[in-house]
């Protein structure tokens, strides 16, 4: 009886503690060009930035923001950890701002190689793409 | 400023044909995609607890829905076409489909504007667009947008105003971690209600700001309109005054016409005209007439949004000028998103400060007005429609762009200064019955909505 009782103590504390010490499964990272003067941004401004609330990120000036397709795990991820919203909380946001004219989300490339080509050619813009697509081509500016 | 239908329409065709050339030319350039079609939504079923009870969630439509589940109520479809010519100036026009003051599905203009932006900060619009007198009046129409089937009652029916034929900007900033956008719009607009009738906006004038900031949004907004009533030959109303006796029972009121040659047909009084009878008649028939009144309105709002507790609320007071009274109006939801299923509920009220204007009987005529009508000075009431209600529903996103959504709403239209009031958005079935606030106690819908965006 004690036993099977520490047994599962022991079960529940470890439970907490990995989920503990990963506040998020994502596997995202914000980047930009690695020859961008874009410095670490903070998660409340990446997220007005793609939201649309702002277009313009802290000691950067004007910024283009790229966004994966609907459906992609790490855009998903992206959202709910920054923007606190889901996929489906995501689309009503921006079918408010789409069809009351203020604003239209940004655009959405195919994938992470999509998003580090047209940083390359881009310092001032910025993408989200998964941990393990980052290189040297680009510097990481925002991770979960 | 003034934009005539055919002027919005042919804004509305140059899109499209231009819309078609673009896609045309896209097919072989890789240039980014320069025009975009959108749309929403709604297919609605709506019904009251009762046969002698119509509801309608837009007040322009001729007829309500009763005890039997209709479509024709909430449902709607919208596409947006939106050209960009460059990265400052675009075109959008919106059209919106849904049962309207003809009774028709004919698809209306609901915006269709130029928008230019100087810089990423100013958007400066000229066109049509929608009033934004409250927080989710701009979106209304999207179904997919809200949580609730339809905006709160007791606060979006205060004010009938849906577009705005005018100019308006936007301003964007940030200022010590918030966000802000202020806007400022000037317009006119003819609102077609059924029967002919019409309301002209003879002049909106409206600032909007918003503060954002993480899960907080916050919103103050004042609007100021210039109103006439008109009929379908644009005779301004109301044509007589609703004056009462006593217990301003509904069916006891008495219509005073100015243009009759006998005010009140009695057995003491002369025959005489209503301007002769009562020393103040004339100023208060001025006063009750709809020509070019003032009316604003002034709201605060909050919404809260975590990801998963939802909370939103809006207070709006609405200062009138003579048949319109003041009235204050407030609901608030609360929501919890489980996943993809958000239950909510809401508490709303809105009441007037009706005000009633004693008609002056000239001394000449008071001992026959004493002898005929010894209760009651005659005395008339500005509006009194008054009403709370409590509803309970969830939302279910069955796809990211296709919401499931069921809503049960308790409607209670409320009586003041003894004078019944049908409530916002309620008639009843036949018109002849008695105010609902005077018969029933409250009226019970029930609404289930599949709303898409794509």
């Amino acid at each position: 009886m004690t036993t099977t009782f520490k047994k599962s103590l022991r079960l529940v504390s470890a439970t907490i503690l990995l989920a503990a010490s990963f506040p998020s499964w994502a596997d995202w990272v914000v980047v930009a060009s690695a020859k961008s003067s874009i410095g670490k941004q903070s998660a409340e401004d990446i997220s007005n930035l793609y939201l649309g609330k702002v277009s313009e990120l802290p000691g950067a000036g004007a910024i283009t923001a790229f966004n994966l397709p609907e459906g992609n795990g790490v855009r998903d991820d992206f959202f709910n950890d920054t923007a606190k919203k889901a996929p489906a909380a995501l689309k009503a946001y921006w079918s408010r701002m789409i069809f009351t004219g203020q604003g239209q989300p940004p655009k959405s490339l195919a994938d992470s190689a999509e998003v580090k080509r047209m940083l390359n050619g881009n310092p001032k813009a910025v993408g989200y793409i998964e941990k393990s697509a980052v290189d040297a081509t680009v510097k990481v500016i925002l991770s979960p | 400023m003034k934009i005539s239908k055919q002027v919005l329409s042919r804004l509305a065709i140059a899109l499209l044909t231009l819309g078609a050339a673009a896609t045309a030319q896209a097919q072989d350039a890789t240039e980014e995609k320069k025009f975009s079609i959108s749309g929403f939504g709604t297919i609605s079923a709506v019904k009251t607890n009762d046969p002698t009870i119509g509801f309608k969630s837009y007040s322009p439509m001729p007829t309500g829905s009763t005890d039997e589940w209709a479509f024709d109520n909430d449902s709607n479809l919208g596409v947006q076409l939106a050209y960009e010519f460059s990265t400052t100036t675009r075109a959008v026009v919106q059209l919106l489909s849904r049962r309207n003051h003809d009774n028709s599905y004919d698809p209306a203009i609901d915006w269709a504007y130029l928008a230019y932006s100087p810089n990423r900060s100013l958007t400066l619009r000229a066109g049509r667009f929608v009033a934004p007198a409250y927080m989710a009046s701009e979106s209304r129409a999207v179904g997919f947008s809200n949580v609730w089937v339809r905006p709160p009652l007791d606060v979006y029916q205060v004010a009938s105003i849906n577009n705005v034929d005018g100019i308006d900007f936007r301003y964007r900033a940030m200022m010590a971690g918030w966000t802000y956008a202020l806007q400022g719009y000037a317009g006119e607009y003819d609102l077609q209600q059924s029967g002919g009738n019409h309301l002209k906006f003879n002049r909106m004038l409206g600032i909007n700001l918003t503060a954002e900031r993480g899960s907080w949004t916050l919103r103050f907004g004042h609007m100021d309109v210039k109103q006439t009533a008109l009929t379908s030959t644009d005779q301004i109303t109301p044509a007589a005054l609703s004056a009462y006796t006593g217990e301003p029972k509904d069916a006891n009121s008495r219509p005073l016409r100015p243009t009759n040659a006998t005010c009140i047909n009695s057995p003491t009084l002369p025959k005489i005209q209503c301007s002769k009878l009562f020393t103040n008649f004339d100023s208060v028939m001025d006063d009750f007439r709809r020509d070019e009144k003032g009316a604003n309105i002034t709201g605060l709002g909050y919404l809260f949004d975590n990801g998963r507790l939802l909370s939103q609320g809006e207070f709006a007071f609405r200062k009138g000028e003579g048949n319109i009274a003041d009235q204050s109006s407030a609901y608030v939801t609360v929501g919890y998103r489980f996943g993809k299923f958000l239950p909510h509920f809401t508490v709303s009220k809105s009441l007037p400060r009706t005000e009633r204007t004693d008609l002056v009987v000239a001394p000449a005529y008071q001992v026959a007005m004493q002898k005929d009508f010894p209760q009651e000075p005659y005395y008339v009431l500005n509006s009194n429609t008054a009403q709370k209600s409590f509803g309970v529903g969830f939302r279910y996103d069955i796809t990211s762009s296709l919401a499931l959504k069921m809503q049960v709403d308790q409607h209670t239209p409320l009586t003041t200064m003894g004078r019944g009031s049908s409530g916002f958005g309620f008639s009843r079935v036949p018109g002849s019955l008695p105010a609902l606030s005077l018969s029933e106690t409250s009226v019970t819908v029930s609404t289930v909505s599949l709303d898409f965006v794509f």
